[in-house]
């Protein structure tokens, strides 16, 4: 260890208390920054995950227009071979097909518009976790003729398990009014009023037939093998499954919401730091400073006995890099143990709608390496740019007034 | 035959503002101390003795006048520069040891010589050799906080001679001590004068020192009151 830094080291001993408590409060601020960071990357984690994970897939393909008014001729345009295409794409983990169109439900007490989907029960399990929120009943497991619907829904209809239902749709190929009966197979609880009031799922083959589309569908749903390709625009999955009449989207495209929530959680992060950089600032050159008064008549010997100006703002920044050190080790841990602590049973906001995704999971604390190795340095080369300033007023010391009681 | 001159302080004057109050701490004062001299400046409190030796240090500048220290007109440089002066040239030794408290007994006399870029290993054996010269050879790991006033003492002469500086400058050194142990620390730094040359300029109003300087100039309001060579 060099002398300036053993010095540096033993200064910051002689008072323990208040070095402890500098590295404490300056720890702590570490600390709150990287819980802050953890746990809105795990809040967006968590909502991404839910708006990706639970129907609507990481990316969708639809024939372009399609999405505007639901025209149901706006089938995806050559959807069975560019499915099976992408069955084989080494990008996509897992693709299902689906139709989907406004249509009415009725039961003998009540009705209701809804969004009916037509789905492959066993391709959906590969895209969307729709079969786990499935409490009463099955997901269309055997039954041709079964709808599956959300609890809100059956609620409005006053309909159960077994009970009839009449879905009325328009038909492709003129937009015909189309009509079948189906018996409730199924009964969703998936924890969002929007999900669980105003969707419908039924086979893929059953829509279909209903909806006049031969083999057909309206929308490819996409699980890549890593959620970030769905961010990457520069992949040439996009032209491929986006052209010839159809569009491809990622995520952030499809919920713009989402990508929006993202930036302000980021800037939100900025702001905390600014705030807690300026504490830092604060208390670390508080600390020095108090150092450096109690020890004038020390700083004065030195100077004395010819240590050069910058050798003396040299020993002020090597202090403050010894107690930033000891103030990112003390942030590190108090950091890591409340992600730790946190992330037992998460924060419970479920339920609750944000940036228009409903919060179905505990919001946990999601570690990223760079908050164990970014923010410990911004602290350390942040410390030392604070440091310069009582550094340089160590510097300036005159030697006279310093030693007043001496030489 | 004259010895060589390492300090000459010419028509120095040193005038403070205190409000609208001008002190004059010292009237022109003029001294010449020759190499390997054994001197002590007398005087009672606020007779301008420590101005005089902040001055000669370069710690302070004048108000007027001017000084050469071995040779140089300190008038002249930066602060940088006088640092590097006063490391290569002047050893220090204060009323109240001043050793740095978190630092060793070998570590505080080591210091010097590090500022001056020396070798660990010359580092090492001029530190040895100069404690083994005060008598604090068997207490270089110690701190200053466990050894007494006269050991911090010694430690803070071996620190002032470990890097043969032209001049060691010593303000009021005995001042903290008990007579017998000012007594010993005076005839160490005479033994010290003696064999290796060296010399000393003490700022004292104790006796002691008076009886046992080789030189001793009275100051007496700013003033050069008398100057005899014993």
């Amino acid at each position: 260890m060099s002398f300036y830094l053993r010095l540096a080291w033993r200064n910051n001993l002689r008072n323990k208390r208040r070095t402890g408590l500098a590295a404490l409060a300056v720890g702590m601020g570490l600390a709150a920054l990287i819980f802050t960071d953890a746990i809105s990357v795990g809040m967006l984690a968590g909502i991404i995950d839910t708006a990706t994970g639970t129907f609507m897939g990481q990316a969708q393909v639809h024939r372009a227009g399609f999405m505007d008014d639901m025209d149901p001729d706006l089938y995806v345009k050559d959807g069975p071979a560019l499915l099976g295409k992408m069955t084989g794409d080494p990008l996509v983990k897992a693709c299902a097909p689906r139709t989907i169109s406004f249509a009415m439900i009725a039961s003998p007490a009540n009705s209701a518009s809804v969004m009916l989907y037509g789905v492959d029960p066993a391709a959906e399990r590969g895209v969307s976790r729709l079969w786990r929120a499935v409490k009463t009943g099955s997901f269309l497991a055997e039954d041709g003729d079964a709808v599956v619907i959300g609890k809100g829904l059956a609620s409005t209809l006053e309909v159960g398990l077994g009970d009839k239902v009449v879905v009325t749709a328009a038909a492709a190929g003129g937009g015909d009014l189309a009509q079948a009966m189906f018996r409730v197979g199924g009964i969703l609880d998936s924890g969002s009023r929007a999900m669980d009031s105003n969707l419908a799922f039924v086979r893929l083959a059953r829509a279909q037939s209903l909806l006049n589309l031969g083999a057909n569908f309206d929308e490819i749903a996409v699980a890549f093998r890593n959620l970030d390709t769905a961010e990457d625009k520069s992949l040439p999955f996009w032209k491929e499954y986006g052209s010839g009449g159809n569009e491809a989207k990622g995520w952030p495209e499809l919920v713009p919401e989402l990508g929006a929530a993202r930036s302000m959680s980021a800037f939100g992060i900025f702001i905390t730091a600014v705030i807690l950089s300026g504490i830092v600032a604060l208390g670390i050159t508080n600390t020095l400073f108090m150092s450096l008064y109690e020890r004038m008549f020390e700083f004065g010997v030195l100077r004395a006995v010819g240590t050069r100006p910058s050798r003396m703002g040299l020993m002020i920044v090597s202090e403050a890099a010894v107690l930033a050190l000891i103030s990112a080790a003390v942030g590190v841990m108090i950091g890591f143990a409340a992600c730790r602590i946190v992330g037992v049973h998460g924060l419970d906001y479920t339920g609750v709608d944000f940036a228009g995704v409903t919060i179905l999971e505990p919001i946990r604390p999601m570690f990223r390496a760079l908050q164990y190795w970014l923010y410990p340095s911004a602290l350390f080369v942040f410390t030392l740019l604070v440091s310069l300033y009582p550094a340089f007023y160590a510097a300036r010391m005159n030697p006279v007034k310093a030693m007043r009681r001496s030489l | 035959m004259e010895k060589e001159p390492v300090i000459e302080a010419k028509g120095v004057t040193k005038t403070y503002a205190e409000g609208e109050v001008k002190v004059h701490a010292l009237h022109p004062v003029d001294l010449t101390i020759g190499r390997g001299e054994f001197t002590a400046i007398a005087g009672p409190s606020g007779s301008g003795k420590t101005t005089l030796l902040n001055i000669i240090s370069g710690l302070d500048v004048p108000s007027a006048g001017r000084v050469r220290l071995a040779g140089r007109d300190m008038s002249a440089m930066s602060q940088a520069e006088l640092s590097d002066f006063r490391r290569d040239h002047i050893g220090f030794i204060f009323q109240a040891y001043n050793l740095i408290p978190v630092l060793t007994v070998e570590e505080n006399v080591e210091y010097v010589l590090l500022l001056r870029g020396v070798g660990a290993g010359e580092r090492a054996s001029r530190v040895a050799r100069m404690l083994d010269e005060v008598g604090l050879g068997g207490k270089r790991g110690r701190f200053p906080s466990q050894l007494s006033g006269g050991q911090q003492q010694r430690v803070a002469i071996a620190r002032a001679m470990v890097s043969e500086p032209d001049i060691i400058l010593a303000d009021e050194p005995t001042a903290n001590l008990d007579s017998a142990t000012g007594g010993a620390l005076m005839d160490m730094m005479r033994e010290l004068n003696e064999r290796r040359g060296m010399t000393f300029l003490f700022s004292t109003h104790d006796r002691m020192i008076m009886d046992k300087s080789a030189r001793l100039v009275t100051l007496k309001d700013g003033r050069v009151g008398s100057d005899l060579l014993k």
